[in-house]
Parts: C-alpha cells; structure tokens; sequence
C-alpha cells in the first residue's frame, strides 16, 4: 500500500534509527549462527566431508567412534559378505612437531586405508595411495599457517615416527583440532611403538553399501553419518547451547521491533481514529501496518546479511565461522515472520481505536 | 432544492453517570435540504458532538433513526458503517486532523473512491479552496487556515451526501474562521450537500441558512 511508504518516507529519522537496532541485533544473530556453524564444524567436519554413510562400531562404545573397537575378524566377515566396498578408520589424538623445534602442535589422526573411498579431496599435492614414501601424511590446510609445506617432514611427537607431507586437504577439522591423514600401516607402527603388545585393530568400518544393515554381525552396531556426528565428545553440548542462544536472539530481536511499532501505535492513535473515521477500513489499516513492519524488517535483514558476508571475508582464517546461505536465509525468514507476527499487538491496539475520539473538543 | 438528504427522526441517546442514566439527547428531530447549512450551537456538555456522532454513524443511538438520502441507515448493521462513513459522510474535524505523512494533493487522492475521481477532480477541489500552491506541501509546512481548508476539500472529496463539521473555527482567529465557514458554505450550495455544523463561533452563524439551539437535550430552531 502506497500510504504505507508515504508515512515510512515522512518519518524517515524515526524509522532510520528503528532500523540500525535490527540491523545490529540481525547482525550479532547472524555473526553467532555463524560462529555456531563454524564451531560446530571445528568438531565435526572431517566426518562431514568423508565420503562413508555407515560407520560400523561396537555395541559397547555407545555410538562414540574413539571409544569403539572392531578386531580384525569382524572386518573380514563384511569384506567377504559385503557386496560393496567396506574400509576401516582410525582416529586418534596426538600431536606432531616439525623437525628441529620444540613446539608441539595438535593433531587428530584419522588412520585410513590407502586408496579407499574415504580418502580425502585434496587441495594440493597427492593422495595417499600416490605417494611413494614409507610414511606419508595428509594436512589439512590449517598447518599451512604453521609453515610447513609440500614434501616437509613432521615428527609424532609420542614415536619419533618421521611423516611426509604429500598433500593439503581444506576444512579437516576433528574436536576442535586440525586433521592429519595417514595410512593404517602408519598408524600401527605407531601403535606398535608405545604398546609392543598391540594387536591390530579398528574404531569403526565404513561403508556406502546398505547391504551393511542385513549382514549378520555380532557386538557391533551400525550408525548412520548424524548419528556418529552427533555422538563426537562436547558436540551435543555446545550446538544445543549456541543454537539456543541464536534463536532467542532471533525472537528477541523480532519483538523488539513489535514493541517499538506497539509504541509508535500509541503515538498515533489519533491518526488512525481520523482514519477510521473517514471510511477507511480496518483490513486496509491493518494491510498498512503488516507493509510497515515487513518492510522495516526485510530492510534489516537484507542490511545486516550484506554486512555479515561482508564481514566474513574480513574475518582471520583461524576463526572458526562458516555460514551457509540456507542458514541466513533461514534465521533471516524466521525474523521476519515473527516480526510480522509481533505487530499484531499494534492492529489488535488499533482496532480499540474508537473513532469518536476526534469528534467533540472536549480535551 | 427541497430535497432532503439527511433526516435525525427521533432520536435518544443516554449516557450512565455514575449510577443514573443522564439523558443527554430527549427525542431530536432534524432535517437538513440539499444546499442548506445548518449550524448547532449549544453549551458544553449539551450533546452537541454526541448528536453529530450520531449523524455521522459513529455512534448508535439508543432509540431513533438516521436517514440519509432516503436511506434507513439504522437498519443497517454496525460493521457495515465504516464503508457508509466513506460513502456518504464528510467530516471536517476541529483542528483539521490531517495526516501528517500525506502531502496536500495525497490527503485527498489516497482516500478517494475511484468512481468519484472524474466527479470531484483532486486539482479543482483544491484550486476552489485556493489551495493550489500548496498541494504539493506537508501539513507541518501549511498555515492554520490552509489546512483546515484542505480538510474541508477532503470532506467533499468522495462526493458525499452530508457533510458533518465539527467547531470548524475553534482553531482559528476570528477572520479566518470566518473565511473557513464562508468555504464551506460555498462548496455545499455548490455540489449540493447538506451540511450540520457544531459550533462556539457566534461570528459566523450568519453564514448558516438556520441555527438551532441544543440544551438540556432539546433542539429549538433560532
């Protein structure tokens, strides 16, 4: 409605003000789903990105993949049962050093098969299976920012067990720690080196094939990608908390807008007696409001998405943030559709609006 | 002329007063011709807006009819008033109540029904009311008496049949308040409404084809 805009336009200060609120408040929304996201994937997205549906574990390790342990027998009888490809994981956490220095950085091993189907994408270097070295280690590209480059050798810091680097591969990330690839045989020499009695075997199976739910296994329990997710160590925690946190921030930012409508309403309320008193309807007024506020509220968001991406460049590599764009879009639509819901409160106030009210001088 | 376009019949309106009923309008008969502007003059409290209200369906009466244009409009029901408000009545309110949003020429246009835009030209409105140089204006850049004269070209601008003003001249001085009432006298003979107006100004009831007197709920012709 074109009165709509007219008032939006004549009082522009009013609104203006009104709008760098929700700008800020969808901005601090957004930049915290974001953070959400990005810490979430800090822990999980190693799992995320590995090309595996089933993941198959021990019935006793209560879907948590580090604590599960599958002997080498159970692995054979799915290899010779299974119609599709079937290969093992290993995760484990220890730390590395680069030659000459001290310092020990952080780092989630994820023990797998050379060539198999859960090898990572690479952005730079080759594949495990590629390399010609005894011991060769994929990094995720955080490392980079650590300086160690194509070729460098990294030392285990618990084995002495010399790694070298073959390839780099983006956004590998296990526990808030930064994931190093490395073949099965590495990482029982490494075993093999801190318990000489250790006997092969494996966290967990993974699989695409479905066929993994009809083999009959003992002690073991097959658990889709979320579920595995879901049950990595402080996951649950953190995202129930944060993502709580975002969308009482998405609803408290929404209201906010109804309440400062509610109280722009009361201000008016002489105007919309005059209104109704010349005929013009209550649907059409409240046509005019609902315009109002949607567009106040679209205005924001759209403001505060631009300012977030923008900011997303900005921002330092290390960080952990990552936003998709159904995730905006997402908190944006939800904003917007209780903002629209939240002035209800001013057409429930302005149908009480009793016309009468500017007939008779009497105040 | 002769032809009437609005017709109080009746009518009684009380008001609870703590715990009595006061009767603020004991059975008022009014008719108002096409042409004619008919003034009401009263003391404070005499029911002077009470019976205007009523005029102007924005308030039911206890018992009685309002006719409008041959029109029982008491027998229609509450929640069809607002269109009958549009349709037939124009207000001018004391303190001209314009939307402060909506410049001169948008005050009339946005409210105007599309089949009266060929027969109550926006433009020629506001030339008549010579308000042409300011239709393009805010009303917080307007005079007093320009806006309460483009209050009067919004009155008539859904070519009503009856047009309601309510102290027209309470906020004005007394020259342009009497050019405010001349305005609206002017434009009534010339499209042919019926107009009642509440009213203080004693200054300007010689403008009026006929005064009443409204006390102690009782209407007497002057």
């Amino acid at each position: 409605m074109k009165m709509a805009l007219k008032e939006l336009r004549y009082n522009k200060k009013k609104y203006i003000l009104i709008e760098v609120i929700i700008l800020l408040l969808m901005f601090m929304v957004l930049f915290l789903s974001g953070l959400v996201n990005g810490l979430g994937r800090a822990v999980t997205s190693s799992i995320e990105l590995m090309n595996g549906t089933y993941f198959v574990i021990s019935d006793s390790a209560e879907d948590i993949i580090t604590v599960s342990n599958i002997n080498a027998e159970v692995y054979e009888q799915v290899a010779n049962e299974l119609a599709g490809e079937v290969t093992t994981l290993d995760i484990q956490r220890m730390y590395l050093q680069k030659v000459g220095e001290e310092e020990k950085i952080n780092v989630t091993y994820f023990a797998i098969e050379p060539g198999s189907f859960i090898e990572p994408e690479l952005m730079e270097g080759i594949s495990l299976a590629e390399a010609d070295v005894e011991n060769p280690i994929i990094l995720d590209d955080d490392y980079m920012l650590e300086g160690i480059e194509l070729s460098d050798t990294v030392i285990d810091s618990s084995t002495s067990i010399e790694f070298t680097v073959v390839g780099f591969s983006k956004n590998q990330m296990y526990g808030h720690t930064s994931v190093a690839f490395i073949s099965t045989d590495s990482y029982t020499s490494i075993r093999e080196n801190l318990n000489p009695h250790y006997e092969v075997s494996y966290h967990a199976l993974v699989t695409n094939d479905e066929g993994i739910h009809d083999l009959d296994l003992e002690g073991v329990v097959i658990d889709d990608k979320q579920t595995v997710i879901e049950n990595i160590p402080s996951y649950s925690a953190e995202h129930t908390t944060i993502t709580m946190v975002v969308w009482l921030l998405v609803i408290i930012s929404s209201v906010i807008i109804g309440v400062f409508y509610y109280i722009m309403t009361i201000q008016k309320e002489k105007q919309f007696a005059v209104m109704k008193s010349i005929g013009i309807s209550m649907g059409q007024i409240s046509i005019m409001i609902v315009c109002q506020v949607c567009f106040v509220a679209c205005i924001g968001a759209l403001l505060a998405n631009i300012l977030n991406t923008s900011m997303s460049f900005a921002l330092p590599q290390t960080m952990p943030y990552h936003l998709e764009f159904t995730d905006a879009l997402g908190v944006s639509a939800a904003f917007i559709v209780i903002s629209v819901f939240s002035s209800l409160l001013s057409i429930i106030k302005v149908s009480k609006v009793d016309p009468m009210m500017v007939i008779g001088g009497e105040q | 002329m002769g032809n009437t376009l609005i017709e109080l019949k009746n009518i009684k309106k009380s008001y609870k007063d703590g715990d009595a009923y006061r009767e603020i309008l004991k059975d008022i008969n009014l008719s108002v011709d096409a042409g004619q502007l008919v003034a009401i003059v009263g003391p404070s409290g005499s029911g002077k807006s009470t019976l205007l209200t009523i005029a102007g369906l924005l308030l039911g009466a206890d018992s009685g009819n309002v006719i409008i244009d041959g029109n029982d409009m008491t027998k229609r029901k509450q929640s069809e008033w607002t269109k009958l408000r549009k349709n037939h009545i124009g207000f001018i309110f004391q303190n001209h109540q314009l939307l402060p949003f909506l410049t001169a020429e948008e005050q009339l246009s946005s409210f105007q029904k599309k089949e009266c835009k060929a027969l109550m030209p926006v433009d020629e409105l506001l030339l008549n009311l010579g308000l042409d140089k300011v239709k393009k204006q805010y009303p917080a850049k307007m005079s007093g008496g320009e806006k309460q004269r483009v209050a009067i070209a919004r009155a008539f601008v859904n070519n009503p049949d009856v047009i309601l003003a309510d102290e027209p001249t309470a906020s004005l001085d007394k020259e342009r308040g009497r050019q405010v009432v001349e305005m609206i006298r002017a434009e009534v003979k010339k499209h042919n409404k019926a107009a009642i107006m509440v009213t203080h100004d004693e200054r300007v009831l010689d403008l009026a084809d006929a005064v009443y007197l409204l006390e102690d709920g009782v209407l007497v012709k002057q």
